[in-house]
């Protein structure tokens, strides 16, 4: 039998705080988005926008080209989950599936890549696009990540789970590793995948450093730079630097709330946030 | 025999051709990208017109103006010129000499003077800054020069009469307790002064005759060095600046605009931000830093614009750094208002003037400044920025919140220095 809490008003009141908190700065975001330069240096802040106007938001559009930078945005993410997911997969697969010799060093390795701050390797990755002739281009926005040791080490964790006597069946079927891959394994261990490409998707939509360091020209960057350039080097329009955040940080507030069910429940299985 | 010549010739074009990927271009007057980067979007404008002009001039080649954040800046430097990359002209600072060290940089000695281009038409230190063994590898384009700004708009309606072209720190001292004692609400600031060491500090130092090093050691516990930090911290515990903890994240532009702050001492850096700011024109004046003992003093640094070691375009390049730090580059770059031309020419410096001519009494702040300015101590020493850190955060911060004395302070400072020379 199910055992009935019951819900005291003070756990409504500690929801309630803890969803201000939260929210506060967001909505502190948006009011200054649609504030004057003038009212977002007042002091002591002011928090109501009063009146209110979409100067900040046309000046977005007067500064940068948002629309391509969004474009180039969406791009470049699904790229960077679809190779990232395909590499990773395969890599875990083989050292979790196939056990490959010396996968036990590899793992090792893995673990200690990562490990290493990401930006270590900046002056490498250039050298590496420079040299096939990538810079400033899309592809060599999300080229290095797509070789991904925390995916490889996530999906590692999660096809370690699938159970060894499906596919051994399907090796006995004369299933391809291929076709194990994509028929068994990755279906059983779903919520792994569906977290990962999560969570790349949402580490390319705030890249900063790495576009900034292989792309020059403003139409090949994505929101992440543009979104920086619209800062000044000693004082900074924070109405459009902010009416330029709402309006990045809304296709994936659009999309969670669209997919959150799937969302939740994938993170739930994985054990991650 | 004359098919025979033929060939050789074609031979030879081809060699040569090769050989200078220049002279290919201007031989057979293909067009020239060039990339130039910077990373002051408030100089954007400025330099985008010097460069519009250039490409009028030089219809074969075309420059790519780029522009990124001075956080990324040296990160995205620092892979592309090791890459091999990386823009052909781009500016610099007091970090030139790791790139000049990495054989990142090209000498301009050969076309300098090739070209018989004065480097007297420059400021004599900044110009220094970036001669290396003997080679020059910048011209310069700006300095740093410090000013006071006032809003008049405040000093008029609490009555107070606002600082003189020749005023001292006694009067500055003066004026901001008199603000203070007529403002009414807490969020007004009387006066904003450079508390940073490097800075305002170091400033006081040389107004008072000394300086923070000499002879390769730290000077600050010199009489001058301490009597400096004392002033300073005064201000502080008089109420008559905000307190340092409290300071962080005090932007005195910001606060000169929005009617908070009646003075600041304010760099030249940020001078085109005050007067392209959304007020009547006469609200901003400039006036000289106050004197102490009769003297002022304003630290200064300077960029400029070098060339890529392994740029392909090598003259264009060049041709590019002459224009935009010549006397006319340097009249349209500071027609943009922001940057105070390195380029010693009357009509630089009165084009920066004309650009700013909201912030009344420019030009003679300015001379003043120019008159009395020191190279920064992190400029002339660069090995200093090692201990700076330490200097700003542990031992000011213990200083200006009073569990510290001066006189412990500037030995703390020395040592710190000397330990960054040694």
């Amino acid at each position: 039998m199910q055992h009935q809490y019951r819900v005291g008003w003070w756990t409504y009141a500690l929801v309630i705080a803890t969803g201000l908190v939260i929210l506060a700065p967001f909505a502190w975001m948006v009011a200054t988005g649609v504030m004057t330069t003038g009212q977002t240096l007042q002091v002591p802040p002011s928090i109501i926008p009063a009146p209110t106007t979409l100067a900040g938001t046309e000046e977005v559009f007067d500064r940068i080209p948002f629309l391509t930078l969004l474009l180039n945005t969406i791009l470049v993410s699904t790229g960077r989950a679809i190779f990232t997911l395909v590499v990773c997969s395969m890599a875990a697969y083989a050292l979790a599936i196939i056990k490959v010799p010396g996968s036990q060093v590899i793992l090792i390795l893995i673990l200690a890549l990562l490990m290493v701050p990401g930006d270590i390797f900046i002056v490498p990755n250039f050298a590496i696009i420079a040299s096939f002739r990538m810079t400033d281009t899309l592809v060599a926005l999300f080229l290095p990540s797509v070789f991904d040791v925390f995916g490889v080490f996530l999906l590692y964790q999660f096809f370690r789970g699938v159970p060894r006597e499906l596919v051994e069946a399907a090796r006995m079927d004369g299933a391809s590793h291929l076709r194990i891959l994509t028929t068994i394994v990755v279906p059983v261990a779903r919520s792994g995948v569906v977290s990962l490409a999560i969570l790349t998707v949402l580490s390319e939509w705030k890249d900063l450093l790495w576009p900034i360091v292989v792309n020059r020209s403003l139409d090949k960057l994505t929101l992440g730079p543009g979104l920086a350039l619209l800062r000044g080097t000693y004082t900074t329009d924070w109405n459009v630097v902010m009416a330029a955040g709402v309006m990045a940080a809304l296709p994936m507030i659009v999309i969670f709330l669209i997919l959150q069910k799937q969302f939740i429940a994938s993170f739930a299985r994985s054990g991650l946030k | 025999m004359l098919k025979t010549n033929r060939r050789r010739f074609l031979v030879a074009a081809s060699v040569a051709a090769l050989a200078t990927p220049s002279a290919v271009n201007l031989a057979f007057g293909a067009d020239v990208n060039l990339s130039l980067m910077i990373w002051d979007p408030a100089q954007k404008a400025g330099v985008q017109k010097a460069v519009d002009a250039f490409e009028a001039a030089n219809p074969a080649v075309h420059v790519s103006l780029g522009q990124v954040p001075q956080d990324q800046y040296y990160t995205k430097l620092d892979a592309s010129l090791g890459a091999g990359q990386g823009p052909d002209v781009m500016w610099q600072s007091s970090k030139a000499s790791y790139y000049v060290n990495g054989g990142a940089l090209q000498p301009l000695d050969e076309f300098i003077k090739k070209d018989g281009v004065s480097l007297n038409g420059y400021k004599k230190e900044i110009t220094g800054l970036y001669n290396f063994d003997g080679q020059q590898y910048g011209i310069p384009k700006d300095f740093d020069a410090w000013v006071f700004i006032y809003n008049a708009e405040i000093f008029k309606t609490l009555g107070v009469e606002p600082p003189k072209v020749d005023w001292t720190w006694e009067d500055m001292v003066r004026i901001a307790a008199e603000i203070k004692a007529k403002q009414t609400s807490t969020a007004d600031v009387p006066l904003y002064y450079n508390y940073a060491f490097n800075n305002g500090v170091a400033s006081l130092v040389h107004s008072l005759g000394g300086a923070v090093i000499a002879n390769g050691k730290g000077t600050m516990s010199s009489a001058e060095g301490v009597k400096a930090l004392d002033m300073v911290k005064e201000l502080q515990d008089s109420g008559l600046i905000l307190k340092i903890a409290d300071s962080s994240d005090f932007n005195p532009v910001n606060a000169l605009i929005s009617g908070k702050l009646a003075m600041a001492e304010i760099p030249s850096w940020n001078l085109s931000l005050l007067s392209k700011a959304d007020v009547p024109s006469g609200t901003f004046h400039a006036v000289r830093l106050p004197a102490e003992n009769g003297s002022w003093a304003s630290d200064t640094n300077g960029l400029s614009y070098v060339m890529n070691a392994n740029s392909q375009h090598k003259d264009e390049a060049w041709q590019l750094i002459k224009f935009l730090t010549s006397d006319d580059g340097a009249v349209l770059h500071a027609e943009g208002g922001a940057g105070l031309p390195a380029n010693t020419s009357e009509a630089a410096r009165a084009a920066f003037v004309k650009a700013n001519e909201k912030l009344i009494g420019l030009q003679d702040a300015l001379s003043a400044a120019g008159d009395k300015s020191y190279l920064r101590t992190t400029t002339q020493y660069p090995k200093v920025l090692t201990g700076l850190p330490t200097i700003n955060s542990s031992v000011m911060g213990a200083f200006y919140s009073g569990s510290v004395s001066a006189a412990d302070t500037a030995k703390q400072i020395d040592d710190i220095l000397n330990k960054s020379l040694r």
